[in-house]
């Protein structure tokens, strides 16, 4: 009877452990839950700043599943647009008759100038399809507690960063800060979130500041001015047509 | 001196091959110091060309900070004219300043352009049509079609290139580039010209489009990346230097800008420039290596006359006179085969000078940034003729001194003992 009971206890307590503990897999998909998006419609600001000279650009964008369409809006850029279809990005600008495909390594320059790199912008597919991650501690973060998550990319898959570090705030399940790792182990970029806001019942990272570490004196701030998610969106959207 | 001029000719056809021999080897010497001379001066007059136009200019105006950024193609450090007033009124008031034939902005850009999926990585120049094509040879290069216009959305490119793009003069090209605010841009360009060039640089990866174009496109206002000047001559850099600087500092308060001599702008000029002393002093070498068979022909002589030497010694001449009679025989060696050297290099620079060496395969892979023309033209000019004749003959009477004084230092008694 004695070892019954004490079998029961050490169960009801590595139970009790299982129950309470969460897991690097669970977080991130509860990350997701409120950072991934469907579809939406997001009116931004860029603001790059690059050794002393400031730019800001202005953007509206509509996003659906793989599929994304953006146009600038500042005078600058007016006009110019790029539309991404699953891992194809194609640019129109009002100066040339043709559309323009980026491919290769032109997706890794920096979005028009900034520390975001094309392919940085055309991420949509869930980070636990592409990373292995390892809960590897807590720590606070701006005040606000975290998971520390490590993730280093899965065997073949094709990503920009062979390893990212998060701070996921433990509550809102949103991520902080993230830096991103090349597979020597250098630091290539660094993005802080400094705003988030609950929008339809989802935490939203609303403006974030991103430094790309191979670049002097460089960093680009992020704002999003309005989100709309799950917007309705006529259909031939994302088609080549609907660039010109 | 008549009597020692005879019997000096006397003695040179008394071993006829031997004396052949060494006016043969002072011939072939001088021969291809006169061709590799005039090769030489073709090449490096060549290439000085084509840099000063393509490259330096005989001077230069840019920004000082743009010196390092270059290669770069930087849009970061513009020559926007004088406080910033715009690069036109700035190569005007140059080009009215003393000793300056012509001046011409040009705007540098890298660019891009992908057929299918590949993509052409280019050069882009923003000209001033007109000026260019007084400041270049390019006009003499097109196959087809005609410069770009000011003031139209043209674009001229190599034949090299329209291969790549698989475009031809009529169609339209859209290149992309970043402008000066760092944002990815594209525009398209009507095809209006079809350059072949046998600079790789130009034929494979360079393209002109308007000035103006140019500036609206990068956003550049009315700036240029550098301003490029051609005096009457590119010795008179260094005259003219000084009179460009002065304009500057009166005009423009910031100090920005800095003016460079073709040999200050590119190192590789510079280059040639220490070579050009370096192979003067590989033909005397080159000289001095065919007086050699001169000496040992003397040396030769003088030991198969040296009793004969005794005697005339014996019989009243002076050691003096004796010198001078080797010397004789050395110095006709070197004239004679100076001579006919200078005729056959003369010749042979002369047709290669009309018909060119061509070095096309050999350079095939070179890189874009050597500007040299494939296609070698040696330089045939008298003077060149007159120096390795003098060259040759002055080389050859030195060096055989050597021999005349071993000659006149022997005495009677030394050189008829063995009699």
């Amino acid at each position: 009877m004695k070892k019954i009971t004490l079998f029961l206890m050490i169960a009801l307590v590595v139970f009790s452990t299982t129950v309470g503990a969460i897991t690097a897999e669970e977080i991130i998909q509860r990350r997701d839950d409120n950072e991934f998006i469907k579809s939406a419609r997001v009116e931004s600001t860029m603001i790059i700043n690059n050794s002393g000279r400031e730019l800001e650009k202005k953007m509206v964008s509509l996003i659906e599943g793989n599929n994304a369409l953006a146009e600038f809006t500042n005078p600058m850029d007016r006009g110019t647009k790029f539309l991404k279809r699953d891992d194809n990005l194609w640019m129109f600008f009002p100066d040339a008759e043709d559309i323009v495909k980026l491919s290769g390594h032109m997706l890794e320059r920096g979005m028009m100038g900034s520390d975001f790199s094309y392919k940085d912008m055309m991420e949509s597919e869930k980070l636990t399809e592409l990373y292995n991650f390892e809960l590897v501690g807590e720590e606070e973060y701006n005040g606000r507690p975290c998971y520390k998550i490590e993730a280093t990319k899965v065997e073949g898959a094709e990503v920009s960063y062979y390893k990212r570090i998060a701070w996921i705030d433990k509550e809102r399940f949103i991520g902080l800060r993230e830096e991103l790792y090349a597979e020597s182990g250098r630091l290539l970029k660094e993005i802080v979130v400094t705003r988030t806001e609950e929008i339809q019942g989802r935490w939203y990272p609303m403006e974030s500041i991103m430094e790309n570490k191979l670049r002097e004196n460089t960093s680009t701030t992020f704002i999003i001015n309005s989100i709309e998610f799950n917007p309705e969106i006529p259909e031939g959207t994302f088609s080549l047509e609907s660039l010109q | 001196m008549k009597f020692l001029l005879t019997l000096a000719g006397r003695n040179l056809f008394r071993n006829k091959m031997r004396t052949v021999v060494s006016v043969i080897a002072i011939s072939i010497a001088v021969m291809v110091v006169i061709f590799a001379r005039g090769l030489i001066i073709g090449m490096l007059d060549s290439s000085y060309s084509l840099y000063i136009q393509y490259d330096s200019g005989h001077l230069k105006v840019i920004d000082e900070t743009y010196d390092q950024k270059e290669k770069l193609l930087s849009l970061l450090h513009p020559v926007d004219g004088f406080e910033g007033e715009g690069v036109l009124p700035m190569v005007d008031k140059i080009e009215s300043a003393e000793g300056v034939n012509i001046a011409i902005p040009r705007l540098k850009f890298g660019a891009m352009a992908s057929p299918g999926d590949e993509i052409v990585r280019m050069l882009g120049w923003g000209v001033d049509p007109d000026k260019e094509l007084r400041f270049t040879d390019i006009e003499s290069n097109f196959v087809n079609g005609r410069m770009v216009k000011a003031n139209k959305k043209e674009i001229v490119l190599g034949s090299g290139l329209l291969n790549k793009l698989n475009k031809t003069v009529g169609d339209s090209l859209t290149i992309v580039y970043t402008n000066s605010f760092d944002a990815f841009k594209g525009s398209t360009f009507e095809i209006v010209g079809e350059i072949d060039h046998y600079l790789p640089l130009i034929n494979n990866r360079l393209f002109y489009i308007p000035l103006d174009q140019a500036q609206r496109i990068l956003i550049m206002g009315n700036s240029a990346t550098e301003i490029l000047i051609k005096a009457d001559t590119m010795n008179e850099a260094d005259e003219v230097q000084p009179k460009i600087e002065q304009i500057i500092n009166n005009n423009d308060s910031r100090g920005k800008y800095i003016v460079q001599t073709w040999d200050e702008a590119n190192p590789m000029l510079k280059l040639f420039n220490v070579a050009e002393y370096i192979y003067n002093v590989i033909y005397i070498l080159l000289i001095l290596l065919a007086s050699i068979v001169v000496i040992n022909t003397m040396v030769m002589i003088v030991k198969e006359r040296t009793q004969e030497i005794g005697m005339m010694r014996a019989l009243g001449l002076k050691s003096k006179e004796i010198l001078t009679l080797f010397i004789i025989e050395g110095t006709f060696l070197g004239v004679v085969g100076s001579f006919f050297g200078a005729i056959f290099g003369g010749m042979l620079t002369k047709y290669l000078s009309i018909h060119g060496i061509d070095y096309t395969q050999a350079v095939e892979g070179m890189m874009e940034e050597f500007l040299m023309n494939p296609v070698l033209y040696p330089v045939y000019n008298l003077e060149n003729v007159i120096f390795g004749f003098i060259l040759g003959s002055i080389v050859t009477a030195l060096t055989c001194i050597i021999p005349a004084r071993r000659a006149a230092k022997l005495e009677p008694h030394d050189a008829l003992r063995n009699i």
